[in-house]
């Protein structure tokens, strides 16, 4: 059994909005005229009984007024009273039986029960002043009680009328049938109407379907659109977002790897220049190669600072996969960096001062963020002048706290602040590459303040020196 | 498990046979008659007599009459205030003789009362008929008219299965014999409700075919009857095109007219019979026999023996509750 319900074919159908939409057109349509057919029968049969029973028993009130005002009921007998229950009895195939106060049959038009008394529950109930009505459904045929009521209105007789119903059940029966064949045709219409209606219904979906397909092997020029529903079509314009975030990645992948490659290559052509120099000359001096392999530890020194940089940013972009956040105590964490780059403060004369305002112990990872911060303040001191200085300040409030590194250096022309956090951006290449930078500090350091959900603002004056902000909050969230 | 079945099936004996002892009559039992709280129809319980016939019997029952066993349910259809001065039996008629207060009940009461004791001292053995007098009179009912000497099926109590009652009849009935040219009687007794005219009934038994399966049926059983009418002694009765089919039992056209034509004239008392099919006369009916002219009885076509001892039959047909109000 589990086979069956397992198998694919039924898979494929059960979870089918074709299927499905197919199955709810079936019931909505033929459900409904179920309904109507068995109300109409239903209520046909008792409707016409009750109709049958209310037009005998207006007849039958015509002469039980008859029977009351004249004095049939203590024996005496009338030529039109007979003829009139003649005709009645005839008009309606049925039986009349006419019962007087001491309850024994005075007449009866089939002649078998005559001056018999009869006691019948609801003979007495008439005479109390209660109609009656038994239907037998086996016999098909109707019973009423007429109370016979004298000139004071008080129940003198009875008259039982019984009137066969098997007419009114061939009736029925006939509606019955015509009812089924026209349920046998909305039926069918309406299986084919559900048909055809899930299958055009559904086709738009598959367009979508296949408008992905043709995706598959690149992005498409055009947006794809699929306004037949405003489902689809704001499925369409879903798809086309991801698709223009996923092209602007892979543009951005291109350009990165470009860009790579690029920065490789330069301390490697330089390595190359010098060694061919070498290698060209006859006779070179100890001392030019001396000098010459210098250059070139210095240039793979170089490559190896850029591939490890990039190999921070590659790992920053991995979105806190990585991540080990602790309770740091960021005014050490600050003294152990502005320790580390005293040295290369000192060789340019540039002054480095930290001021701690406040103890501040926040939720960071601690390498990522002295990562961060060094390259900002490595910066400061890089790109300043001779007896320059460098202010590094940490302040706090109740939710975020505040890292200031000021510098009196050469600044940042405006157009450029913009793109400087761009990876391998340099304002003046040729400018950089004496300092020596990769165009990635930056670009980690943003990296690094976006993985804490903080943010870095700048402000620059060229000539008069930079200020980098970067805040960050103190409670890590995910 | 083997258990279980056991004692359900024990459980569900006792309940068949407890079912059945209700209705009906064990040796020394007796159904007395009550009224119900509304006072609109009687109501029967059962009990064991210690007498076992006579005068001692009927008083035993008459004083059974005053005290029923449920009183919240129903009571005693005697007022209290009518006394039985004396009851007497002779020739099989049992004579009661009521107080003056008798004439004092209303006319319903008197007459659920007359019912009850009649139906249920007409069970005593050697009881016949009964006869009320009140202070040595004759009972007179409401209109005047005297109560003679009563027996049960004078009264009509359907007991809430209809107004008008149910009867036996017993039917002389015909069908086609052996080659299926010559008719044959058979007797059938059936039960059925007065409102339906005998014509009808006749008619409707035919359609139901023999008992005997050596006779073949005259017309196929889904015929269905659209209406009988009699005037005059004459009965017309119109079918449905089914009655124009043969049946398949090998009965000849003729045959199957003169059968409900004999039938008719043996039980309702019909001279002649006319032939509808849906409303027409100007039929040729199964091809072969004109309908237009009206039938009379034909003996030359019945086979004189009978078979009556082997196809003596009940058809009991119960009213059905289907109670529109």
């Amino acid at each position: 059994m589990k086979k069956i319900l397992n198998s694919k074919l039924i898979r494929k159908y059960g979870k089918s909005l074709q299927f499905r939409i197919f199955i709810i057109f079936i019931l909505v349509g033929i459900i409904p005229i179920n309904l109507m057919k068995y109300g109409i029968l239903s209520g046909y049969k008792n409707m016409s009984i009750r109709q049958r029973t209310a037009t005998v028993q207006r007849q039958c009130e015509n002469i039980a007024d008859q029977l009351g005002e004249s004095d049939y009921l203590s024996g005496s007998s009338s030529e039109i009273i007979e003829m009139e229950l003649n005709q009645l009895a005839d008009l309606y195939s049925g039986r009349i039986v006419i019962v007087n106060s001491a309850f024994r049959i005075v007449r009866d038009t089939y002649d078998l029960d005559e001056q018999k008394v009869i006691v019948s529950e609801e003979v007495i109930k008439c005479f109390q002043g209660e109609d009656s009505m038994y239907f037998d459904e086996d016999s098909q045929f109707v019973e009423i009680t007429v109370p016979i009521r004298d000139s004071e209105e008080q129940v003198c007789g009875v008259m039982i009328v019984s009137t066969p119903t098997d007419d009114i059940l061939a009736d029925r029966n006939e509606l019955g049938n015509r009812v089924l064949l026209l349920q046998i045709g909305l039926s069918v219409a309406v299986l084919a109407v559900a048909f055809y209606a899930s299958r055009v219904l559904v086709k738009p979906f598959g367009k979508v379907t296949q408008s992905l397909d043709e995706i598959k092997g690149g992005f498409l020029n055009e947006d794809i659109s699929i306004p037949d529903y405003t489902e689809t079509q704001l499925l369409s314009e879903a798809f086309n977002r991801m698709l223009k975030r996923m092209k602007a990645l892979d543009d951005s992948r291109q350009e990165f790897v470009s860009n790579v490659s690029h920065e490789l290559k330069t301390p490697i052509t330089s390595m190359k220049v010098l060694a061919d120099s070498l290698t060209m000359q006859e006779d070179v001096p100890a001392e030019l190669y001396k000098e010459f392999m210098t250059d070139i530890a210095e240039e793979i020194d170089r490559e190896n600072k850029i591939i490890n940089d990039l190999l921070s940013l590659v790992k920053m972009d991995k979105k806190a996969s990585d991540v080990n956040i602790q309770d740091t105590n960021i005014n050490d964490l600050m003294e152990l960096i502005i320790k580390r780059l005293k040295p290369i403060a000192a060789k340019r004369n540039v002054e480095l001062l930290l001021e701690n305002s406040k103890p501040v112990t926040a939720q960071v990872d601690e390498t990522k963020l002295t990562l961060a911060i060094s390259n900002l303040v490595e910066n400061a001191i890089k790109y300043n002048v001779e007896d320059g200085w460098v202010h590094v300040s940490v302040n706090a409030d109740h939710k975020y706290f505040y890292v200031k590194v000021e510098d009196s250096g050469i600044g940042i022309p405006e157009e450029a602040q913009e793109h400087i956090f761009e990876r391998f951006y340099r304002v003046d290449k040729s400018h950089s590459r004496e300092i020596g930078g990769t165009g990635l500090g930056l670009a980690i350091t943003r990296s690094a303040v976006l993985m804490h959900r903080g943010a870095i603002k700048v402000y620059s004056k060229e000539g008069e020196g930079t200020t980098f902000t970067v805040r960050i909050p103190l409670q890590y969230v995910e | 498990m083997k258990r279980y079945i056991g004692w359900i099936l024990a459980c569900l004996a006792s309940l068949l046979l407890s079912g059945c002892a209700s209705g009906q009559r064990d040796a020394g039992g007796y159904q007395i008659n009550y009224v119900n709280t509304s006072g609109t129809r009687l109501v029967e319980e059962s009990y064991t007599a210690s007498e076992t016939e006579g005068e001692p019997l009927a008083r035993e029952l008459l004083d059974r009459m005053r005290v029923p066993q449920y009183s919240g349910d129903y009571h005693s259809a005697i007022p209290d205030t009518v006394e039985v001065l004396s009851l007497s039996l002779a020739e099989e008629n049992l004579t009661l003789d009521f107080g003056e207060a008798y004439y004092e009940m209303d006319n319903i009461t008197e007459i659920l009362m007359r019912t009850a004791v009649v139906e249920t001292l007409t069970q005593v053995a050697g009881v016949s008929t009964i006869t009320f007098t009140v202070e040595g009179n004759p009972l007179t009912d409401s209109m005047g008219a005297e109560v003679g000497r009563m027996t049960s099926d004078m009264f009509i109590d359907t007991r809430g299965e209809g107004i008008n009652s149910y009867q036996y009849a017993s039917l002389t009935l015909y069908f086609a014999s052996g080659d299926g040219t010559k008719l044959q009687r058979e007797m059938r007794n059936i039960y059925y409700s007065t409102n339906t005219s005998m014509e009808r009934v006749v008619v409707e038994e035919l359609l139901e075919g023999p008992a005997n399966p050596r006779l073949g049926s005259i017309a196929a059983s889904s015929t269905k009857i659209l209406g009988t009418t009699v005037k005059d002694g004459v009965c017309t009765i119109n079918f449905d095109n089914t009655f124009n089919q043969n049946p398949g039992s090998g009965v000849s056209p003729e045959t199957a007219i003169y059968a409900i034509v004999n039938a008719l004239s043996d039980n309702c008392g019909v001279t002649s019979v006319v032939f509808q099919i849906n409303g027409s006369s100007d039929v040729l009916f199964r091809d072969s026999v004109s309908l237009a002219e009206p039938f009379t009885r034909n003996d030359a076509i019945v086979e004189t023996v009978e078979s009556q001892a082997e196809t003596v039959q009940d058809t009991v047909l119960e009213p059905a509750v289907g109670v529109l109000n």
